[in-house]
């Protein structure tokens, strides 16, 4: 079988390569039925090789280990290996490639899409990412972060686990459309010492080393810091600003934002095991130029800027009473910073020019503790009981002119504390079928009181490669701090949560332990979204007004060879549909339909990885069909070879497609364009 | 699905087309020939197999264990089997100390006592119950997969430690049992329990 695809290989060279890469893996798939091979490869491997291979199993479905199979909910999962082979660059790269996720870039941050949301204007609130089981949104703007800000670094990443749907029954707010877990490498796994750094297109840079050591058999050590740094764009063409052809006032250099697309980003993570306890810790900062001239700020000027600070210290004790029962209990402390430089014109047209700065300082710092008891009941049924106490030590905005002396616009320090209790079970009703139910109430006793949210699941085998699973849950979203205070009309209203009613039918089908075929219907509805409303004087507050709905379809087909050989292929299709004007949602592809390839071309020492991502037809915020685009990645990667080097090179966007990501509210821009084609260097050394 | 899926690749890349066709075929194909492939092992017990036939490399039996230089290493399966053939295929042909390896399932004392290594798959412990001093007096290595196994008294335990496969070791249920495992396995292992 690798005879054939070899041959296929040289005949496509040109620009055809990636079509006929793809061509020679349905051959090897084919190739690929006789288990020879593989049997005599894993009984050839040593015990440290074996320790290598991954099983695929998740823990943040229903915060203990279980198997996919058994979770649920709807679960990808991405390991280390697959973001090396892709070239991944952040999270949101690693998110892009997941079935039915779709991430847009406004040039600051990134905003995730799922299920065919994707609120203009919306931080991320309605997902929740955690590192290690630790909750990552901030407690002002309850947002997530997938780029180089407040989050860590892809290479620290062991896998990533993306839980489709609710998950508030276990995790509370913003677990609403899904929950993303990021669990960092094993210091027994890195041994050692890996320096890193790599080159790319527009003047990028990133430098990494870390570190990881199993002492004992009782304690471990890992740590890891990264300093990264990119130019950006030097220029990025904006219709919107052209002065010829436009007529917004602010509109001047030909519609050019120049050299206003840097990023500096440095990190720190950290965590040390020493028997059932593991203190991590988490340390980032971030600054970027703004170069899309949003919230009516000045076009082309690269001193409009943002500044994420966060950090966050975690104590996890995790042992085991006896066989049957096991605590997990953690506290910790997080911290989260953010300043924006904002540039306006006062000057009337054709005065001359007379900007000042507009300031937004954020503080937030929460502790928490939260227990969880979870008891196996002699392996049949497992069941888990939690609570969680979270206090707002600080949740304080401020907004100002930046004038001597300042003049301060919004003034606003609060503090709050929820507290949260939950169950939740599996039961094994028959060998073929299981139970699982969860419920949380989450205490808001500052604000509007509480919510109870319950997630029900049936999981039936009905025969031993075959599981389908039935599901329903609700989430909520809490209102934010943002939401809560930044507007000072905002005491006209009282915000309730946002909540999501979902209804899911998964099935997936293991035609043989390495191929799988997988399928999903969801409805999702959600109501009473905060949405922000001006008076007729026109001051802006928020509001639970709108109702959206959701429906669709996934379809997921997965190989995996012994050769080394992986495909994994989805289709999405769904509508969505604004409950109060009956329209389309905008920012809500279609479909989509995605593929990636590992394809080894020197068995394991020497692999492509190749990724096709289509994304449909949408409607931006002005009310304009975008066409959908196809963007292809290709990265040729290397294993640890002699002397600890390990090589990798990626092109992105490969068939340098024009296309763009619609803009918010805040953008003049309907569509933000995106870079083409790219390219990145990487090398490591470990030793 | 909807017709615009494929219009819009045909204006994006019109010679692929032909190609798209042929490879969700290619595709298709590969699914339902696969279908045939029999083998319905799941990847955790693959690997555990291939665990289980490098464990026999690092165990030294006691003296008179085995009743002749060239007898076989016999692996049993206790109760239910999960590797299916896996076992089977990946001792095929292969030696250890110049033995070779065969597979044997057993569910009674008699029998248990006859293998040199046993497998309990997670949910069998119960059967162990009662056939511990059976199992050391006889040299028996014991090897399982869940927190009752060790309680039980079993010597090499499979853990999961994020989504790779580990194991601990109990050395005093080892020694009890009169093997000695080489200091190699033991370095590899997540938890070694000594004696208290």
């Amino acid at each position: 079988m690798k005879t054939d695809s070899r041959n296929k290989g040289p005949a496509g060279l040109g620009s055809r390569v990636p079509w006929l890469l793809l061509a020679g893996c349905a051959c090897s798939c084919l190739g690929a039925v006789a288990p020879e091979p593989k049997v005599r490869n894993l009984a050839d491997l040593s015990l440290e090789e074996l320790m290598e291979i991954p099983v695929e199993s998740v823990v943040s479905a229903s915060k203990y280990e279980q198997k996919i199979t058994r979770a649920p909910t709807a679960v990808t999962i991405v390991t280390r290996e697959e973001i090396a082979a892709f070239g991944h660059r952040t999270l949101a790269d690693v998110l892009r490639s997941v079935r039915g996720l779709y991430v847009s870039d406004d040039g600051n941050y990134s905003y995730l899409g799922a299920r065919g949301f994707l609120r203009p204007g919306d931080y991320n609130t309605r997902v929740l990412v955690l590192i290690d089981g630790h909750r990552m949104n901030d407690n002002i703007y309850d947002a997530a972060y997938l780029g180089h800000e407040n989050t860590i670094d892809v290479d620290m990443i062991e896998r990533v686990e993306v839980v489709r749907g609710p998950s508030s029954s276990i995790y509370g707010s913003s677990a609403f459309f899904g929950v993303v877990n990021l669990v960092t490498r094993q210091a027994a796994l890195v041994d050692g010492a890996e320096i890193a750094s790599e080159a790319g297109s527009f003047g990028t840079y990133k430098g990494r080393f870390s570190y990881g050591k199993r002492f004992a058999s009782d304690s471990a050590l890992f740590l890891s810091a990264v300093y990264y740094r990119s130019d950006g764009r030097a220029q990025i063409y904006y219709p919107e600003f052209d002065q010829r052809t436009s007529p917004d006032p602010r509109a001047a250099n030909n519609g050019i934002a120049q050299n206003a697309d840097g990023e500096t980003a440095a990190s720190l993570f950290s965590s040390f095991r020493y028997r059932d306890l593991t203190v991590s810790g988490f340390l980032s900062t971030r600054e970027k130029t703004v170069p899309t001239a949003s919230f009516y700020t000045v076009f082309n000027d690269s001193r409009a800027k943002t500044t994420d600070n966060r950090a966050y210290l975690d104590v996890k004790f995790d042992h085991a009473f006896s066989p049957d029962v096991r605590l997990l209990a953690r506290a910790y402390y997080d911290f989260y910073y953010y300043h924006g430089d904002y540039p306006y014109e006062y000057a009337e047209p054709g005065m001359p020019s007379d900007i000042a700065f507009s300031k937004d300082e954020t503080r937030g710092e929460w502790t928490g503790t939260e227990w969880q008891l979870t008891s196996t009941m002699g392996g049949r049924h497992t069941v888990a009981v939690g609570a969680e106490f979270r206090e707002n030590l600080r949740q304080e905005q401020l907004a100002y002119d930046d004038t001597v002396p300042r003049n301060y616009t919004v003034v606003d320090e609060h503090t709050s504390r929820t507290l949260a209790l939950y169950a939740q079970g599996e039961f094994r009703l028959h060998p073929r079928l299981v139970f699982n139910a969860g419920l949380r109430y989450d205490g808001y006793f500052d604000s509007f009181g509480g919510t109870l949210n319950p997630r029900l699941g049936l999981i039936y085998n009905p025969q031993e490669r075959t599981t389908v699973k039935l599901l329903y849950g609700q989430a909520f979203r809490a209102p934010n701090a943002y939401e809560r205070y930044y507007y000072s009309n905002q005491h006209l209203v009282d915000l309730i949560p946002e909540k999501i009613h979902t209804y899911e039918f998964t099935a997936d089908h293991y035609f043989t332990q390495r191929f799988r075929l997988g399928a999903s219907a969801f409805r999702y509805n959600v109501s009473k979204l905060i949405t922000q409303v001006a008076t007729p004087e026109g001051a802006i507050y928020f509001s639970n007004l709108n109702r959206a709905e959701s429906t669709g379809l996934e379809l997921e087909m997965e190989g995996k060879y012994a050769s080394g050989l992986r495909l994994r292929t989805s289709y999405v299709l769904q509508r969505t549909k604004d409950g109060t004007t009956g329209e389309e949602l905008t920012s809500s592809p279609r479909q989509m339909a995605k593929a990636g390839l590992i394809y080894p071309i020197l068995r394991d020492q020497f692999t492509a990885g190749l990724e096709l991502q289509y994304q449909g037809r949408l409607r931006t915020l002005s009310g304009r069909e975008v066409d959908g685009f196809l963007l292809g990645n290709l990265t040729l990667s290397t294993r640890p070879l002699a002397h600890g080097f390990e090589f990798s090179a990626s092109v992105y966007n490969l068939f340098n497609t024009g296309y763009g990501y619609p803009g918010a509210e805040d953008h003049a821009q309907d569509i933000l364009p995106q870079p083409g084609r790219s390219f990145r260097f990487k090398v490591g050394y470990k030793f | 699905m909807s017709a615009s899926f494929p219009n819009l690749l045909v204006s994006l890349l019109p010679r692929a087309v032909g190609f798209w066709r042929a490879c969700w075929c290619g595709l298709l194909f590969a699914g339902v020939s696969l279908l045939r492939d029999q083998a319905e092992v799941t990847k955790e017990y693959q690997i555990k197999a291939a665990f289980l036939y490098n464990f026999t490399k690092f165990v030294e039996w006691p003296a008179d264990h085995f009743a002749t230089a060239d007898a076989p290493i016999v692996i049993g399966v206790l109760g239910k089997n999960p590797f299916g053939d896996e076992l089977g295929n990946i001792v095929q042909g292969r030696k250890v100390n110049g033995r070779a390896i065969v597979i044997t399932a057993v569910v009674s004392a008699t029998e248990v006592a006859a293998v040199d290594l046993v497998f309990v798959a997670a949910g069998e412990e119960p059967r162990l119950e009662g056939l511990v001093a059976v199992l050391h007096a006889h040299g028996v290595l014991t090897v399982g997969e869940s927190p009752r196994f060790v309680a039980l008294g079993g010597i090499i335990n499979f853990v999961l430690e994020g989504d790779k496969i580990r194991f601990e070791i109990d050395t005093a249920a080892a020694e009890r049992s009169g093997l000695r495992l080489s200091s190699q396995l033991l370095k590899l292992a997540a938890v070694v329990r000594r004696k208290n």
